[in-house]
């Protein structure tokens, strides 16, 4: 096994960790989670000013021919600042299916804008009665003429309030659970038919509810293959495990880190209380967590790009399922450590905390992946 | 990155196997290898020519520096080649002697003391750390045993127990401190000290985790050798001996051997009709957390910032996870002592499994078995709390 990075990927890891560490401070985050857009324009400028929005697509098309590592490495920093831009929904999700699925037309269309930041996305995929299950799909899309008509609902799209387009699940033939019948439709957010509810989100992102009504598009909005949308829809959500776990990863290691920090300042009973055993190993606990979830987040990217398959989706479930448990531990121990403090919204520990949480559920919990690692 | 070894690791990995099957695996039928692994006493001929096949090959003690007999082996060699060993069940190449003593006397040691060193890389000669005492507390200044100097020897009395490998050790490695008044932090030594003489008595200790009895040894003015003792400060040792050092090979090399016996079972319980459920689910959590295990013992070989014994801990709670799961597994089968049912040669109790199957044992032992760690009264928590978190020592 081979844990080293490439001289490029060194390079990328350090500009990302520079910004999140120099530019990326915990108050100004939370300002801009409050603006009307909930996240800051002129960051979102920068990254792409980097190069950070065009990482994980190919040359070809305009981007620098990233893959698996470069996106955990990217995330892993994004998580210990606590990103609030729409990196994931964006490039990963969205840019994500286009990557794997879309003609060129759809590349050239959609792909040249999210590079240089002009243009946000959203992947609409999940259904109230669905869970989990990316195949439970009841949004149709009937062909009509020379296009389709798409009517149906879409819950909590991640990045709905900025999305410029949409690509969106919907059931082309077979019953609400086959896993055929399932096609991807890219299309404008503005088309006529499209309605949203939006909303902000526990770790302060935003979402919206979308509500499909007679939508038309034409058939050159079809991502892929008509009926074998899934295998598209499903690599980008691994693609979106994955990095939503390295930004757990990252998330955890600032929280164990600042815990020890604290721990050692705090002073209780006339010493620190850093020096209580108890308090010690739990601490141990939260660094162990923490060098898990990394240790298996290696070894999903390692897998994701060697190539799709089933040992990469195998992969990317055991890390989430770690992920979802070691970050509610160390989530969990870091407020308590923290006592009070640790509860007040002024302090970023909630917060970490909060976001931790919520990557618990997203693409599936500890139950959803452990029980897709058994079944793989 | 990449996930697989390289093809020349993988090339080693190839010989080892073929080393290992060539000179264990085909040599004894599963329940007579099972029982040389656990030490008992009526397979010592089997230990031996297994320790002899080893030694002739060159990787007894791959770890030291090649003019002691050490391999040039990278990292990850010596890795595939321990991993390789644990899982199948080999007798232990990393002994106290190979993997504590010996470079021990190689970093610290003088000209005679080096001379031990032929029979440590040979196997011919145990042994055993004498540090804890009787109602001693766990810390440096609790040792009661007593040393003395003459012209021609050191005078040693005390009595150590719960010694692992005490019962048959040529040598050990003795923790002591002088007779005269001196401040506790200069009283500690060390003495080098051979164990088949006449102030020496010693009787088993029976260990939760069966095999090969622990000791209690008594030393009445036993005699070690005027170069006997060995210059290292004793906090250095006990760093040493805990497992916080880099160089200590024994703690990282346990998921291979921990993923054979959950895949193991795994697949045995896919095929039994009265399973229940939470039981695989539990069992496809331990393989995940098994795989992270993995993950960190390959980076612990290359990140210095992931402490080693991290690495121990995990895998010592994860041999526990197993133990609960394969207890569960056995159903009502998990009430025979199993030693007992190995030691009557009458094949396994439970008929459903063929013999050597019923790895419970590898696995208790393993839970189990007294670490150098738990001998000294080191929690491996407090060590990484200090060493890699930076947290202040707590108070005694």
């Amino acid at each position: 096994m081979d844990f080293s990075f490439t001289e490029e990927q060194t390079l990328l890891q350090e500009s990302v960790s520079r910004f999140m560490q120099n530019d990326y401070g915990f108050d100004a985050r939370q300002k801009n989670a409050q603006s009307e857009e909930g996240f800051s324009t002129a960051n979102w400028q920068t990254f792409a000013e980097l190069g950070w929005l065009g990482v994980p697509f190919s040359e070809a098309d305009g981007g620098f021919g990233g893959g698996a590592i470069e996106t955990i490495l990217m995330s892993e920093q994004f998580g210990r600042g606590l990103l609030i831009e729409p990196f994931l929904a964006t490039v990963v999700l969205a840019g994500g299916a286009l990557k794997h699925g879309g003609s060129e037309a759809q590349k050239t269309q959609y792909l040249p804008g999210i590079i240089d930041g002009s243009v946000h996305g959203a992947l609409a995929f999940v259904e109230p009665q669905a869970r989990f299950n990316l195949a439970d799909i009841t949004t149709t899309a009937v062909a009509d003429g020379d296009g389709y008509v798409l009517n149906g609902y879409k819950a909590v799209v991640l990045n709905g309030p900025q999305a410029n387009f949409l690509v969106v699940s919907a059931r082309t033939s077979g019953d609400q659970r086959d896993e055929d019948g399932i096609s991807l439709f890219v299309m404008d957010a503005a088309t006529a038919g499209i309605s949203r509810r939006d909303y902000p989100t526990v770790d302060a992102f935003r979402a919206s509810e979308i509500t499909f009504e007679n939508v038309k598009v034409g058939a050159d909005s079809l991502l892929g293959e008509a009926g074998k949308g899934l295998a598209i829809l499903q690599q980008a959500i691994d693609d979106g495990v994955l990095a939503v776990g390295a930004e757990a990863v990252g998330c955890m290691e600032v929280l164990y880190k600042d815990t020890v920090e604290y721990c050692k300042q705090r002073e209780q009973f006339g010493q620190a209380i850093g020096k209580f055993q108890v308090l010690q190993h739990r601490m141990v606990d939260m660094f162990m967590e923490h060098e898990q979830s990394k240790s298996l987040m290696f070894m999903a990217a390692m897998r994701m790009a060697e190539g799709y398959g089933a040992e990469a989706q195998k992969a990317v479930s055991a890390f989430k399922v770690q992920v979802g448990k070691s970050g509610k531990f160390v989530g969990q121990s870091a407020v308590q450590l923290h006592g009070g403090m640790g509860m007040t919204e002024e302090l970023n520990i909630g917060h970490y905390f909060k976001r931790l949480t919520i990557i618990d559920t997203l693409f599936g919990n500890v139950d959803f992946h452990l029980q897709r690692y058994g079944t793989l | 990155m990449q996930s697989q070894l390289s093809e020349a690791e993988q090339a080693f990995a190839d010989q080892v196997e073929q080393f290992i099957a060539q000179n264990w695996l085909n040599i004894a039928e599963p329940s007579r290898r099972m029982r040389a692994w656990l030490n008992a006493g009526d397979t010592e001929p089997l230990r031996k020519q297994w320790y002899r096949s080893v030694v002739e090959a060159g990787w007894s003690v791959p770890h030291w520096p090649q003019q002691y007999g050490g391999c040039d082996w990278s990292p990850q060699q010596l890795h595939i080649w321990l991993s390789a060993c644990l899982k199948h069940q080999t007798p232990a190449v990393l002994t106290f002697a190979t993997a504590h003593v010996g470079p021990l006397l190689i970093e610290y040691g003088d000209t005679a003391q080096l001379a031990l060193l032929p029979d440590i890389a040979t196997f011919e000669e145990n042994w055993c750390l004498g540090w804890a005492e009787q109602a001693s507390v766990p810390d440096d200044f609790g040792v009661m045993t007593r040393m003395s100097r003459t012209a021609r020897h050191i005078s040693i009395r005390g009595t150590k127990t719960r010694v692992i490998e005490g019962m048959r050790a040529q040598w050990m490695m003795c923790i002591t401190r002088a007779e005269d008044n001196q401040s506790p932090e200069h009283q500690s030594s060390i003495i080098l000290l051979p164990l088949q003489q006449h102030g020496i008595a010693r009787s088993p200790k029976a260990a939760l985790s069966s095999g090969q009895p622990m000791a209690e040894i008594v030393m009445t003015d036993a005699l070690a050798p005027p170069w006997g003792e060995l210059k290292i400060p004793l906090s250095e040792l006990r760093k040493r001996l805990s497992g916080m050092t880099a160089s200590d090979l024994s703690i990282s090399v346990d998921g291979a051997a921990l993923m054979q016996q959950a895949q193991g079972l795994t697949n045995r319980l896919h095929s039994e009709p009265n399973i229940e459920l939470g039981l695989l689910r539990d069992c496809d959590e331990l393989a995940i957390e098994i795989l992270a295990l993995l993950g960190m013992e390959q980076r612990s070989l290359t990140d210095s910032k992931l402490p080693p014994t991290m690495v121990r801990l995990r895998a010592q709670a994860l041999w526990g996870k197993l133990s609960e799961l394969q207890i569960a597994a056995f159903g009502y089968y998990a009430l025979p002592f199993v030693d007992s049912a190995l030691a009557d040669n009458e094949g396994p109790v439970d008929n459903t499994r063929p013999m050597g199957e019923m790895d419970m044992t590898m696995v208790m032992r393993r839970m189990l078995s007294p670490t150098i760690a738990t001998e000294l009264g080191l929690d491996l928590r407090d060590s990484l709390a200090q060493e890699a978190l930076g947290l202040p020592a707590q108070d005694q």
